[in-house]
This record gives C-alpha cells, structure tokens and sequence, in this order.
C-alpha cells in the first residue's frame, strides 16, 4: 500500500498512483486535521497532488529525495 | 519492412488515389453527395489505419481533413476551390509521408511542425474564428532549433541555483534552453495521462513547477480527476527532442527555445556597492581588453565577503561562469558590471548585440554564428553569409596549419572542432562526418583528420554552389544529396508546400504528375487494378467450363458416332488441357492469395489500447498467421474480426480484480488462431474470460421476440449461443464507446455468410468464449457435387459433405416418426430433399437409398436423393432478377454441355422446412 493511514497522519510512500487519490480525498475530510507524510515519496499522480495542492493539509515531513522536493515545496507552498 | 506498415501504405495510396480524383470531380459538381461520401470514407479510412503506426503528425493532418469532409458532407460548409486546393496539397503531403513511410519507416524531419500547421490550415476552414493566436505560437514553433524565440517571463525567475546549472549544461550542448508550457486537458486522466510524470521524465530536464489553472473551487466541488494543473518547464534538450517527446498531447504543451543568456539575471537584495567601487574600473578595463584570466582574479577575493543573499554575489557568480565561456559575451558582462554598482540590470537587446558579435565574428566565429542564424535562414539567399561561412572556415584551416605544442593540440582540435560544428549547425548541416574527424583526430593527437574534413566540406561547398546555380530547383533540398542526411529538412518540404500553395492550374497538375511517375519508379510491385483480374479470372472460369465441355464430346464421339480412337485422343488432350487449366487456375488463385496475418497484424496494437483504455490485462496470442487465403475474403474479415475481438475484450474478459476473484490468472487470454483445412479456412478467435450465459440469451431473445415461447423451452443451449447472432440482440449491460458502433454481431454474420463462410460460438460460463468463423479459402472457384432430384441436376458444395452412403431401406429406423439411420455408432436424422423440394415421391420406391451424409451447423443429417454425380470445380455466379429472391439456392454455374446448374443452399433449405 502506496498511502499507510494512521490516526491522524497519512504517510505516502513509493508511487502513488491515480486510484489512491479518492481514498486520500475522502481521509482528508474525515480527519480536517489530518497530517502528511511524504518522506518516503518518489513520486505521486498529477490527482494526487491536485488533492494536496488543493486541501492543504499539514504536511509533517518533505520528501528525502531533492528530486521530488524541489518541485513539491513550492507547489504545496503556493509559492510557484 | 513491417508487413503491416506495407499493407497501410499500399492501402493509404489507394485509398489516396480515390480521394484524389473524388477532389477533382467534387470541383466539377460541388452538390454530389454520393462524390462527398467516397471522399469522407477513403479519409476515414486512412485516418482509422493511420492511427496504429507511430505517426501523430500524419494521423492529425488526416483527422482534420476528415473533420472538415464531414462538415461538408452535413452540408454546413460548400467546398469551394480554395478548399480544394489546401485539400489537394494535403493530400500531396500525405503521399510524401507515405514515401518517406515506404523508404524509411518513418516520418521526414519536421513533420510534426508540417502536421500542425496543416490540421490548423484545415480546421480553419470550419472555425473561421480560430484563434490567432495558436497559429502564431505554432509558426515560432516552426523555426528549427536554431532559431531562438523569446522567453517566456517566468524564466528568469527561476531560483538561482537552477539557471546557473541549466546555463552551464546549456552551454555544454548547444547554447539554448528550451521552455516548455505544458497545460493538460481537464480530461486527461481519464485517458491515463499522468502529467506529473510526463513532465517528470522530459528529456534533459533542469527544473519545472507546477501551479494551477483556476483557483481550487470549494472543497465539496472538488474533483481530483479534473486536471487543473498548469507545468511550466525547463531543459538543456533540443526542442525537436523535446517535441517528439511531448507529440501525443502536441495541442496542450508550447516549446520555444531561446539563448541560454537570457537566464543571466543577477539576483537577490541589492546590497551597500562600496566594496565594489575600486572593482567596477578594473574590470571594465579587463572586459575591454578581453583579458579574463584578470577579471578572473578581480572577481575572487570580492566573492569571498560578498553575502550569499546579495545581487551582486549573483552577478560575480554570473560574471565567473561567463569567463568560462569561450567567447565571453562582452555586452552581457558590462551589464552585470552595471548591475553591480547600480543594482539594475539591463538585458542587452538581441539586436542590438548582433551588430557587435559579428564585428567579433573573425576572433569567435561561434559567436557569430548564434546570432545570425536568427535572422537568415536561408544562408544560400546571402552573398555576404556565404563569404562569412567561407571565410570562418578558410581561418580555421589556417589555424589547423600553424604549427603547435604538444599540450595545447588537444585544445585546439576541440575548439577548431567546436567552431566548425556551431558552423555547420547554423548552415544546417550533418555534423556526424565532423564528429568523426575530431574523434579520429584527438585519438592520433593529429589535426590531419580534422584538415582533411575542413578540405572536403570547402569542396563540396563549392560543388553545391555551382550547382545551384545551374538547377534552382534543387535549391530546395541543398543538404539531402551531398550529405547522408536521411530525410529532407522540415524547412525544405515546407518551402515546397508553400510554393505549392502559390501555384496554380497546369503547374500545380505537372507537378503532381511528376511526383507519380517518380513514385511508379520507386516500387517494384506491380499494382493492378483488381478489376483487371477480376476479368482474367472471368476468362480462366470460362476456360474452365469449356475445358469440361471435353469430357462430353469424347463420350458422344464414342457412343453417337462410334469412333472409340477419336472419343480416345479427345480424352487425351483433355488431360493436357485440364491440367494447364488447373495450372492456370491455380496461378491465378496464387495472385489473389494473402496470408492472413495482414490483418491479424492489427491486433496486437489494438489489443494493446484496449487494454490501457479499459484497465484489463490482456496476452494476445496470434497462431496460424501464414495461412493464406483469397484477398477478397481476408480483406472482408477485416471488420468482422475487430469486431469480435473488441467483444471479447469489452464484454468477455474481466478486469484483474474480477478475474482474480474468480481464482483465474489476472492476465486474460485472448487467441487469434487460422487453420487451414482442406479447401476452407476456420479462423478462431478465443478468450477465457467470464463466457456466455445461454439463459440470459434465451431471455433476451424470447423478450425481444426473437424465439417464441415454445422455442424457448426446447432450444438447447448450444442453439441458444448460436441467437447472439441474430439481429436485434445486445447482451452487453451498458452501452461503452467500444460496442454500439454499427457493426453488430448480426452483421458480422451476415458479412461471412456472404463470403461464402459460417461463424459459431462455443462458450462456457465462467470459463470463456470461442468463436469459430469458417470460410472459404477463396471465393471464385467453388467445388460442388452434383446430384440428381426426378432428373434434374444440382449442385450441393464439397464443403457441407461428410461422405456419401448407400443404405438398403431396410436397415432404416424410425425415431419419434422421424426417420433416421446408425451410420459409425452415431444416429443421423434423415430428410428426403424430394419431399423438401416439394417433388413427389420416386416410383417405384428404390430397394436402397441413396445419402448426403452433410454437416449443417456441426451436426451431421443425411439427405436421401436420387443419385450421385461426380464433383465439379466451378464458378458460381450469385442468382439475379427474380431468381435472387429464392434463398434456397445460393447461386448458379454453367456447365460444360451448356446446362444451367443450380446450387443449393441446405442449410436454408432445412431451415425452411
């Protein structure tokens, strides 16, 4: 499993791809509080980040890899 | 070649030619419908096959015209000569590419700008407000990759760090960067496009964002399967590259390529300019000297108490990678140079550079070169861009000439080489015999090889001018025929289209002309006309027949006029005849023959997009490609078969979780199989998926009245299967854009009923479906048996006969009033064809009867006739006039005596009863 849901914290591993998207939506409105996980994250489906960029959840960690980061911060940050 | 690019191409020039000579009559009666129709359909055609190959810029052009055909056709848009004109220099175009198909297997260079313009050209006429400014866009796209557009703004507010690494690979490889804008279509998910991930694997990827298109709507309207996502990108990679790999969503991205110095702007808080004001003199003296190993150390202990956050570290970081250049760009120092005791900065203007770089053009020709090519494109059309390029490369020999110490050749041969390459790029030239030489040179640590290369180019230069000069028309193609270049430039093909466009009447003709004769000398097939064979195998059935005639005047020779030695030589030279008929025959059959994988061919393709379409996993499995049959029947089974299999796909397999749950293998089986079997073909098309149930059937057909109530409790379930062939019944549970499309299963029925052919299904719930389609391996020799019904003579096909049995009346039983017979421990229900024809009883009753033991719909019946005759080969020509009405005959054939043989159809004739 891609996406791991904890009590409240939400961790995406690997490739996330397109089907796991619904499941983060619908988590993300049950748990308004809910935090994510992204350290281990290589790459996730454009709906996946729409989901992020579009909820801002509290991210609590940024991926490890530089190669997803650069372009992650700044699009959940809004600042692109 | 790929056979099955072959059969496109063949069948594209074809269908090429009708939509041709359609064009030419539709100029003469504009309001003929049936004219408009042919046309569409050879379009559509084109465009349909077109799209299994890997060929976007082809099949977009074919798909706006068909767009534009089917407007016309609707009668919303009268096509004028104008239309006419941009459809017939399209359809040059599209036989241009079919060469190029043919003698490369793939597009010429440039072809994806060439579709582009094309498609928009042609969807302009039905949108008359087409937006200008996509066909600006595209025509900045059009220029090659030397050609430099602006950039877009974003660029130079890229963080720091990435444009000093994409100025420094830029630099590396050619100088430019390339922006893309890459907007999705809102529904792009849906047709498994992930951008992320297309922008993600861009070649030569340096840096891209992501924002988004609209602002995010409220939380309950959200839909994360809507794209709304915007991607702005940047990579060192060409934009050729860049485009080929962005061809599938081509409408959604613009590529511009621009010098890299545009991403030299400092950046950063403007700091105290104190510390630098002993600097900015000095280095200005170092720029104006061109001594950069000074400025080298001036800048150094500067950097070193410059804050990292600063405009002015930015601008010495900026100035330090500039000097590593090797021709620092002077303009674009002074203004870093202002900008440091300033803090504003001024992008010097690219037009304002020009006249400077050339003016350097002698000491750094690369330089030169960059900025030039922008505005000429045609280097040939200027004297004076001619003199440079001789001149450049005449200085280069000279430097390659002057002697040199050992520890600097390798740097000269590199930026000799390096000079000559940014050269030739500009003049659109291979580089691939230059790459050579300097490889060869720096391997012997000798410049002879690069001097060699720098003697050849100057003559063939030369050789190119003269020749020029005699011919303007070659003047087009300048690189194709010195060069082994593989494929006309996109520049040249354009040029051409465009002075097509400019041509008009007999010019326009004569040019077409000369582009068919040169493509009749290209191929070494022979193309006829099918109904040239049509009419030799009119001749060679003809011959047949008469060839039969023999076997009849030998028997009256013998028995009207008694002379036994002549009815003997008749008889002889019947044996002679008939086996070169046959021979004949046989040829002739050879012709028509194809083997059936040119259209198994077209599966694995389509196998493929309907597995990604409906998220199913699907092995296809192709058997049996090599067997041949008549091209008219394989052609026909064209439709059919997608037909069946996209069935299979759509409703039979399941989808990995079904399947699973069903305990099968996650990968469905799908197996296209053809068995020759003796004169017939059976082809087979099989998959283990969830299989047919035939009560639902037997449902469906009694609801919609295909079978009455008391068929509906006696019909078994094999029967039962056989009813998804009737017309009128869809099993399918939804309606998805893959069924529903005109070609029902009742009409695939029908299409091999009329090739001569019978189509039966098998299937077990659960476990899959097998549909078994057999037909005739050719459609114009059939073999018959002759029978004979109260003196009349017909003809009952080889193909339907078991084996022919002669049974004493006795031995025959009686089963619920039906009579029937054990014939090898199996009970065969039998029918007298008298009765069935309607032609009383034989009298006196015959001691043993004579029976047709046939297969009708895989069941064996025995037909009590009269007697038999022998089997003949013979052309059966389909019944006409009132004749035609009569179904229980399925044609007719003329026989050697002159007489009229009927044959029957028993399958129908059974069904009748």
């Amino acid at each position: 499993m891609p996406i791991t849901y904890e009590e409240n914290v939400a961790m995406l591993q690997g490739h996330c791809e397109i089907e796991e998207a619904e499941t983060l939506l619908t988590w993300l409105f049950e748990h308004p509080q809910g935090e994510i996980d992204l350290k281990q994250v290589e790459h996730i489906h454009a709906a996946i980040l729409q989901v992020l960029m579009a909820l801002k959840p509290v991210i609590s960690a940024w991926p490890d890899d530089d190669k997803v980061e650069f372009w992650l911060v700044p699009a959940l940050n809004g600042e692109a | 070649m790929d056979p099955m690019l072959e059969a496109f191409i063949s069948e594209a020039r074809d269908n090429l030619e009708i939509a041709g000579k359609c064009f030419l009559e539709l100029e003469k009666s504009p309001d003929d419908d049936q004219i408009i129709n042919d046309l569409f359909r050879a379009i559509h055609t084109i465009k349909g096959s077109s799209g299994l190959f890997d060929i976007p810029a082809f099949t977009k052009v074919v798909h706006a015209a068909e767009d534009v055909l089917d407007v016309a056709r609707s009668g919303e848009l009268e096509l004028n000569s104008e239309h006419i004109d941009l459809f017939l220099d399209t359809m040059d175009q599209i036989a241009l590419w079919l060469d190029d198909l043919s003698a490369y297997e793939r597009l010429g260079d440039g072809s994806e700008d060439i579709g582009l313009q094309m498609a928009q050209a042609m969807r302009q006429l039905i949108d008359g407000k087409h937006e200008t400014e996509e066909v600006e866009a595209s025509v900045t796209e059009t220029n090659d990759d030397s050609a430099l557009a602006d950039a877009p703004a974003w660029i130079s507010q890229l963080p720091l760090p990435f444009r000093f690494s994409l100025f420094k690979d830029a630099v590396e490889a050619q100088g430019y960067v390339t922006a893309i804008e890459y907007c999705p279509d809102e529904q792009s998910f849906f047709s498994g496009e992930d951008p992320l991930h297309t922008v993600r694997n861009l070649p030569g990827l340096v840096w891209f964002s992501v924002r988004t298109k609209t602002p995010w709507p409220a939380k309950e309207e959200f839909d994360p399967y809507l794209s709304n996502l915007v991607f702005c990108a940047v990579t060192s990679a060409k934009v050729s590259d860049v485009k080929h790999y962005l061809r599938y969503v081509s409408e959604q991205v613009q590529v511009s390529s621009f010098n890299a110095n545009v991403l030299v702007v400092p950046s950063g808080e403007f700091g105290d300019s104190e510390p630098y004001i002993a600097f900015v003199p000095e280095a200005q003296k170092a720029i104006a000297a061109h001594d950069w190993e000074n400025l080298r150390k001036l800048i150094a202990p500067l950097l070193q108490f410059s804050g990292p956050d600063l405009l002015q570290t930015s601008a010495l970081n900026w100035m330090t990678i500039l000097i590593d250049q090797q021709a620092p760009p002077v303009a674009l120092l002074e203004a870093l140079l202002n900008a440091l005791h300033t803090g504003e900065f001024v992008q010097p203007d690219a037009s304002e550079g020009d006249g400077q770089a050339v003016s350097v053009a002698v000491e750094h020709p690369d330089s030169a070169v960059i900025a030039d090519s922008q505005t000429t494109l045609s280097w040939r059309d200027n004297p004076d861009y001619i003199k440079a390029v001789g001149n450049i490369i005449a200085t280069q020999q000279q430097i390659l000439m002057l002697p040199c110490a050992e520890e600097l050749l390798s740097g000269r041969i590199s930026s000799t080489a390096q000079t000559l390459q940014n050269l030739l790029l500009s003049i659109q030239y291979d580089t691939q015999l230059l790459e050579k030489a300097t490889q060869e040179a720096q391997a012997l640590q000798s410049v002879d090889p690069l001097r060699q290369f720098v003697t050849d180019i100057i003559e063939e230069l030369q050789l190119q001018k003269a020749a020029d000069d005699v011919d303007s028309e070659n003047d087009i193609e300048p690189t194709v025929e010195t060069v082994e270049k593989p494929l006309p430039a996109a520049p040249a093909t354009e040029e051409e289209r465009r002075g097509g466009d400019r041509r008009k009447g007999d010019q326009r003709q004569n040019s077409r002309q000369e582009k068919a004769a040169k493509n009749a000398e290209q191929h070494k097939v022979i193309k006829v006309d099918q109904q040239r064979i049509d009419a030799l195998m009119d001749i060679v059935g003809e011959l047949i027949v008469a060839k039969n005639a023999l076997p009849f005047l030998a028997k009256r020779a013998d028995e009207d006029f008694g002379v036994q030695v002549l009815s003997k030589e008749i008889q002889s030279h019947y044996a002679v005849i008939n086996r070169l008929a046959e021979g004949l025959q046989g040829a002739m059959m050879q012709i028509r023959m194809v083997p059936i994988s040119t259209v198994f061919q077209r599966f694995p393709r389509l196998v493929r997009d309907l597995s990604r379409k409906l998220d199913k996993k699907i092995a296809l499995t192709l058997e049996g490609e090599d067997t041949e049959a008549d091209k008219n029947v394989v052609e026909n089974m064209s439709d059919p078969l997608i037909h069946l299999v996209r069935n299979s796909i759509d409703h039979g397999l399941e989808n990995v979780a079904e399947r699973e749950a069903a305990g099968k293998p996650p990968v469905g089986n799908i197996i296209l199989r053809a068995i020759p079997q003796d004169d017939q073909v059976v082809i087979e098309i099989i998959d283990d998926g969830r299989g047919i149930d035939p009560e639902i059937i037997k449902r469906k057909a009694y609801e919609r009245g295909i079978i009455d109530e008391a068929k509906l409790d006696t019909i078994s379930d094999q029967d039962a299967l056989q009813l998804i062939f009737a017309a009128g019944l869809s099993t399918a549970q939804e309606v998805s854009d893959l069924s529903g499309r005109g070609v029902g299963m009742d009409v695939v029925r029908s299409v091999v009923n009329n090739a001569g052919g019978s189509v039966t299904v098998e299937s077990v719930v659960g476990q899959g479906t097998t549909i078994r389609l057999v037909l005739p391996l050719s459609m114009a020799v059939s073999h018959v048996m002759m029978i004979e019904i109260a003196g009349q003579i017909y003809g009952v096909s080889m193909s339907d006969i078991i084996e022919t049995v002669r049974i004493p009346v006795a031995t025959i039983g009686k089963i619920k009033h039906r009579e029937a017979v054990v014939l090898r421990d199996r009970v065969v229900p039998l029918f007298h064809l008298r009765q069935l024809l309607d032609i009383p009883a034989a009298d006196p009753s015959p001691e043993e009867y004579a029976i047709l033991v046939m297969n009708i719909g895989g069941q064996a019946v025995g037909l009590i006739i009269d007697e038999f005759h022998e089997r003949i080969d013979i052309i059966q020509k389909p019944l006409e006039g009132i004749m035609a009405s009569y179904p229980i005959y399925s044609g007719a054939a003329l026989l050697g005596d002159g007489r009229v043989l009927l044959v029957l159809d028993i399958q129908e004739i059974l069904a009748c009863r």
